[in-house]
């Protein structure tokens, strides 16, 4: 006998009725414009802070541009070509070095560290390249009017990406295993390991 | 770590980055994505919470994000964001209900009387309109129960209730909607308010 305290289960096709209900549904467009005026006035949230937006003109230009570094950047790679893909048997991988408000260690410290992560690496006949990314990105979107530029996470109190290392590896295990000896995680750092599609 | 897990633990991870870059300025752009994360979900168990109503839906969701806002710099991170904001959705709800049943000095059974009419008892209730359909304090414990995968201990804090109670509406919401949802007849609606009002 069912007791309260036991409710009843469903079946399995009542389960499947429960499961298929929809689980989003954003509300009208406007209502996220009506929130955010309410929020304004309520001054729990600001003015958008000034960022750039190119236009469409501005972006002609910026397309222009673009080109002539893309000419620029085929003949450079013409002239510094290098193998794009790995060995038969082996696969790329990337690993996105993350920093953390919780990354730690003096800088001097940490490049003996990874350089000596990167020569076992390259010791045990996989090869290893990388860099440190500077600090201060952009993030490029869509927006109605062109194309709007924000500023990237600063470190203070971000997660942002510090740099990435390009290794090979015979599959994601082997790979994990490169990765899970990388100093960054030491470091209080975080690793996002992507194998690279190479089609 | 299974893909759902991981998809909730990213999630997460995003959510604590977007809110503690929130918190440094309070920027607009950084509310609007924080707020596209999460506006779909909040929304559709505010409606459904409702018994499907968008107006009083969107208001419960603008109720919402000034609470959440208001409160934010003191959220521990002890549940997840979307939980967090399910809960005052939830509670903005509920606080709709009881404003809504004083304005019509109604007991909670005769909700379900007032929902009746607008079924329409010639035809099989699909299984939304069925929810609908459910006194809202049987509706919150199902919705949150068997829609939104919440515990009973979870939903006791967020309703406010005993765990016991929780079980309790559990059980006679799941048979109240089986009986809703066999189809319908002059028979089974009679037995469905008889039942109700017990």
């Amino acid at each position: 006998m069912t007791s309260i305290n036991e409710p009843e289960e469903w079946g399995a096709a009542e389960k499947a009725r429960l499961a298929a209900l929809r689980r989003e549904q954003m509300p009208p467009p406007a209502a996220v414009e009506k929130i955010v005026h309410v929020l304004k006035a309520k001054r729990l949230i600001r003015m958008t802070t000034k960022s750039q937006i190119l236009t469409w003109p501005r972006l002609m230009g910026a397309a222009a541009a673009a080109a002539l570094f893309l000419a620029l950047g085929f003949g450079l790679g013409r002239w510094q070509k290098q193998p794009s893909s790995a060995p038969s048997g082996q696969a790329l991988f990337v690993m996105f070095l993350y920093d953390t408000p919780q990354t730690s260690g003096d800088e001097d410290r940490a490049v003996l560290e990874y350089g000596r992560w990167a020569r076992t690496v390259r010791e045990s006949a996989r090869r290893i390249s990388g860099e440190k990314l500077k600090a201060g990105g952009r993030i490029l979107r869509p927006a109605p009017q062109g194309i709007e530029i924000l500023e990237a996470a600063s470190l203070e109190n971000e997660t942002v990406l510090g740099g990435y290392f390009l290794i090979e590896a015979e599959n994601y295990d082997d790979a994990l295993k490169i990765a899970k000896d990388c100093p960054h995680l030491k470091n209080g750092g975080v690793i996002e390991l992507r194998q690279i599609d190479q089609i | 770590m299974n893909m759902n897990l991981m998809a909730k633990y990213f999630a997460n991870w995003e959510d604590r980055r977007l809110v503690r870059r929130f918190l440094q300025q309070r920027e607009e752009r950084v509310f609007r994505e924080i707020y596209r994360r999460h506006a779909g979900r909040l929304y559709q168990l505010s409606l459904r919470l409702l018994g499907g109503e968008p107006q009083a839906a969107e208001e419960i969701l603008q109720e919402t994000w000034v609470r959440a806002l208001e409160h934010l710099p003191d959220f521990q991170w002890q549940s997840s964001l979307r939980t967090w904001l399910s809960g005052i959705v939830v509670n903005c709800c509920r606080e709709f209900f009881r404003l809504r049943a004083a304005q019509r000095n109604s007991s909670p059974a005769e909700e379900l009387e007032m929902a009746l009419p607008l079924i329409d008892h010639a035809r099989r209730l699909d299984l939304e309109d069925a929810i609908a359909a459910l006194p809202s304090g049987y509706r919150q414990v199902l919705i949150l129960y068997d829609v939104e995968g919440y515990r009973h201990e979870e939903i006791s804090k967020m309703l406010d209730l005993e765990t016991g109670t929780s079980k309790s509406q559990l059980f006679h919401a799941r048979r109240a909607l089986r009986r809703l949802l066999e189809p319908s007849s002059a028979e089974n609606v009679n037995r469905r308010n008889h039942d109700f009002n017990k």
